[in-house]
């Protein structure tokens, strides 16, 4: 369960790609992605910079979300501290500016079922290398 | 002692490679093994060449051994270094990158000289073409291309999985290819483009039996100990099919199924079809060089329409098959 308190941030090997629905992240360690709607990726792009869950949950009741949604904001923190892709900072939480989302919905965020590949068979060819 | 010149007195060669011109300054075996792989890349770009000099030689010692914080290869690891990138093999192979200078230097130990055991050569020269083609704005694609009529269609499937067996069958109806395995890719204005590299086909000989044309296969040499594909230059087969540019308007996830001879089609939604693109190129773990590789794929795969295409065997024996599949490029 997470808490109010502390500041967290997107680990540097978290690579972050701005659709125009929302977002993917990529975590480079792990080779999973994670998709986002455009509600969830306002709230996550607040990490990037690092930010208190608090803030977040602050800015997304100003960005008019109702409390009934509180649940799935915070299924969406939850998945991002857990899946490591933000991490406690060392600073003080002051969240970032980011814009809000066009119209909100429920935010989401989805995991890729297959990493991608860790082990590739050359720099060209992504393949799994054969066993020799 | 094996005689291979130092690289300051070995002779230089050119090669056009996409966008780039690979001055290769190596001598001997390792000359003939670089040039062979470098030759493969028969497609002219027609745009000024950035310079990347090659320069391969007997080894001085030892090579430090690359951890992979960069790309982990089956038989090669990758570093970041200050000014480029730095790869060592298993069989004690190196390459270091020179970025600022544009400038890469292989050292190969003389045991491997001796006993003309370069495959290795081939890793490193993918690392070397695939970052110059990075650092020049393209993303290289491990997929096959076929365009007609404004259509073009980027076909995914794994290493055996059917890419050139369904390109061989379109090019004989009218369609031309960008290529079978080798791609790039960049989007610009947020169109994406795709641009060929080879026109060469990796032919299995059993591909005699729908394509007559293709004559005896099995007398040519295999291209590698792990394949029965020959490889063969398409355009002489069937003049008139390379395509050197193309806008993608669709994917096509290919699948091979047993137990029947029809083609099933299923339109992919926008996350199969960026999943089935992020899988068809490599991603190195450098946050700085793997960006930009997942931007051009997300804004690719956010403008094109995708179907995986289930293919019974036996299904290219009819033609059939060749509608159903034309069909579903064109009407997504």
């Amino acid at each position: 369960m997470l808490t109010n308190e502390g500041c967290y941030a997107f680990r540097d090997d978290v690579v972050s790609t701005v659709l125009d629905d929302g977002a993917i992240l990529l975590d480079l360690e792990t080779k999973f992605f994670y998709e986002l709607d455009a509600t969830g990726w306002a709230l996550a792009a607040m990490f990037e910079n690092g930010a208190s869950i608090q803030s977040v949950l602050e800015r997304s009741r100003e960005w008019g979300a109702p409390s009934g949604d509180e649940p799935a904001i915070r299924a969406v923190i939850d998945t991002l501290v857990a899946e490591k892709l933000i991490v406690p900072g060392s600073e003080a939480a002051v969240a970032p500016e980011v814009d809000a989302p066009a119209a909100w919905t429920s935010p989401s965020i989805i995991k890729q079922e297959q990493p991608l590949q860790q082990i590739m068979m050359s720099a060209f060819d992504p393949s799994v290398p054969l066993l020799e | 002692m094996i005689a291979e010149a130092s690289t300051s007195e070995a002779p230089v060669e050119s090669f056009a490679c996409g966008p780039l011109a690979i001055q290769l300054h190596a001598s001997g075996v390792l000359r003939a093994k670089l040039a062979e792989t470098l030759g493969l890349y028969d497609v002219r770009w027609d745009v000024p060449l950035i310079p990347v000099d090659v320069r391969a030689a007997r080894a001085q010692g030892p090579a430090a051994i690359a951890t992979g914080t960069n790309l982990l290869c089956g038989r090669m690891n990758v570093d970041v270094l200050a000014d480029g990138l730095y790869a060592s093999t298993v069989s004690g192979c190196s390459a270091r990158q020179c970025a600022s200078e544009g400038s890469w230097n292989i050292e190969v130990p003389d045991a491997l000289i001796a006993a003309r055991k370069l495959e290795e050569l081939e890793d490193i020269l993918s690392l070397v073409l695939t970052e110059g083609w990075r650092a020049a704005g393209w993303v290289p694609l491990h997929a096959a291309a076929v365009e007609r009529d404004g259509r073009c269609a980027i076909v995914c499937a794994p290493t055996g999985g059917g890419k050139t067996t369904l390109t061989a069958s379109l090019v004989r109806t009218g369609w031309r290819t960008l290529g079978d395995d080798k791609l790039l890719l960049r989007v610009q204005n947020r169109e994406p483009e795709l641009a060929a590299l080879l026109h060469t086909f990796n032919l299995h000989p059993r591909t005699r039996q729908w394509f007559p044309e293709v004559g005896p296969l099995e007398r040519l040499p295999r291209y590698s100990a792990w394949t029965d594909k020959r490889k063969v230059r398409a355009t002489a087969i069937w003049p008139g099919i390379g395509a050197l540019r193309a806008r993608p308007t669709r994917l096509i996830l290919l699948e091979r199924c047993a137990g029947h001879s029809q083609v099933r089609a299923r339109a992919l939604t926008r996350s199969e079809i960026l999943d089935a693109l992020l899988r068809q190129t490599v991603i190195p773990r450098d946050p700085r060089r793997a960006a930009p590789i997942v931007r051009t794929i997300a804004a690719t795969a956010g403008g094109i329409g995708g179907v995986r295409l289930e293919i019974g065997t036996g299904a290219y024996a009819g033609g059939a098959a060749l509608a159903s599949i034309e069909r579903a490029i064109g009407e997504l």
